[in-house]
């Protein structure tokens, strides 16, 4: 895929961004349930690398503050960095990890990328944006119980919407 | 489309206020409020000058309180989240990771109070700025990080092509949800798990026509002989006068207040 080709797909990941959550946040707590900004940071890591995902990971959150307002500018940072890193290693994983079969190499990397943002997160949340007020409890309720039906989700809806851009040669690429 | 703080035109200072030096007002400012939150008088500053800020702008206060009342759900998660799940010394009931304490409360009120407080004065940058002048701000103020390669124009363009797909794409998901409707394929129904599993097929179509606009518009590009940023040499332009240097210093000394209110009051907030 080419430079411009990753570029516009990004600017397309990082509208989803800010369209999805709009349909979702309908639903009365519908944001934190289904975290459907993942959705988009997490599929623009796995399409295209991981300088495009860190950057619609930290650019997706901003953009839906900025046109909608959610989420809140005491959340943005520890999201942009939660996003941040979802993009960023499922770029990376992308190209590090090598199986036979491409919906291996995407289910791998998501859910790889889906502990690596939710560790980064919570450190982050420990060591910067609520220090000495966040503890173990609090990081296992809020990004592993209260959003169990966004990780089923994901876990179910990206590998599809992969194998179906695939297949349908929008990537520009054959991934795996 | 903005849910709270959407533009409003207008002539007050704030409006008239270059984007670069209004990015860097509102960080300082919001900088002062997180310095300033977890103490009653730090709260009192931040909610005066929130007020000043909101008369200055000219933006009524109605829209954004109507909005804290449409997220009261997502508040109260939050509130019973750090009530719930605060780790204390003297709690009141105690049953595996759940801690119900006087401290958990107290601090799940202090981050309900700091979470409306920035939301509100981030409203006040959304209603004087339009998201392209903001992103344009952003531009201008993060321009320093090209010098350490850091491809930040790159970065601003990518951010401008997706800020004139969000309309496209958000009247594309309307369509999807129309016509979905109308051939009885979205069932919708009362209960939230309902309403959620009816959203997820319109993703897929969303999604697919979402990377044939991208796919259409790279053909397009490359037939144009577009090779990307690199090379291209941007003016940085920032309008300094009068009213901007008065808005800097007054940010400044709401920071300073509130670094030195937090050190009258020597306040270890956690």
């Amino acid at each position: 895929m080419s430079i411009l080709r990753k570029s516009l797909t990004t600017a397309v990941c990082i509208a989803l961004c800010v369209v999805l959550p709009m349909a979702f946040h309908a639903i009365p707590n519908g944001g934190v349930l289904f975290s459907p900004m993942h959705l988009p940071v997490l599929l623009c890591g796995i399409l295209t690398s991981w300088p495009f995902g860190l950057l619609c990971g930290i650019a997706g959150p901003l953009l839906s503050s900025l046109f909608t307002g959610m989420p809140g500018a005491p959340m943005l940072p520890q999201m942009m960095v939660e996003l941040g890193c979802y993009g960023f290693m499922a770029g990376l994983m992308m190209a590090v990890v090598k199986t036979k079969k491409v919906t291996a190499n995407v289910l791998i990397s998501l859910l790889i990328a889906m502990l690596f943002g939710r560790i980064a997160a919570g450190c982050a949340r420990a060591f910067i944006f609520a220090r000495g007020s966040y503890s173990l409890p609090m990081w296992i309720s809020s990004y592993f119980i209260s959003c169990f039906p966004a990780i089923v989700m994901q876990l179910v809806l990206i590998p599809i919407i992969a194998a179906a851009l695939n297949k349908a040669g929008f990537t520009g690429r054959k991934m795996g | 489309m903005n849910l709270l703080g959407a533009y409003t035109p207008g002539s007050s200072s704030i409006h008239k206020l270059d984007n670069a030096v209004r990015i860097t007002d509102f960080a300082i400012l919001f900088a002062a409020f997180v310095v300033a939150s977890g103490f009653v008088w730090g709260y009192i500053l931040s909610l005066s000058v929130l007020l000043f800020v909101f008369r200055m702008a000219g933006v009524p206060i109605k829209p954004v309180a109507a909005m804290f009342w449409r997220f009261r759900v997502f508040l109260l998660t939050v509130f019973l989240m750090n009530a719930f799940f605060q780790p204390s010394e003297r709690p009141y009931f105690s049953f595996w990771i759940v801690t119900f304490s006087l401290d958990g409360v107290l601090f799940g009120l202090r981050m309900i109070m700091s979470i409306m407080l920035l939301t509100a004065l981030s409203s006040v940058l959304t209603a004087t700025a339009t998201p392209v002048e903001i992103t344009d701000g952003l531009r201008t103020v993060l321009h320093p990080l090209s010098f350490l390669k850091i491809p930040v124009d790159e970065a601003s363009s990518i951010i401008s092509i997706a800020i004139s797909f969000i309309p496209v794409l958000a009247s594309e998901g309307e369509s999807i949800i129309l016509s979905a409707r109308a051939r009885g394929a979205l069932p919708g129904g009362r209960k939230i798990k309902d309403r959620a599993l009816s959203l997820i097929p319109l993703a897929l179509p969303l999604f697919l026509s979402a990377f044939r606009r991208a796919d259409e518009l790279a053909s397009a590009m490359e037939a144009r002989g577009y090779t990307g940023e690199k090379g291209r040499k941007r003016k940085i332009r920032i309008a300094f006068g009068r009213r901007e240097s008065l808005s800097l210093v007054f940010s400044l000394l709401i920071l300073l207040g509130a670094i030195a209110l937090k050190g009258v009051f020597n306040v270890h907030t956690s």
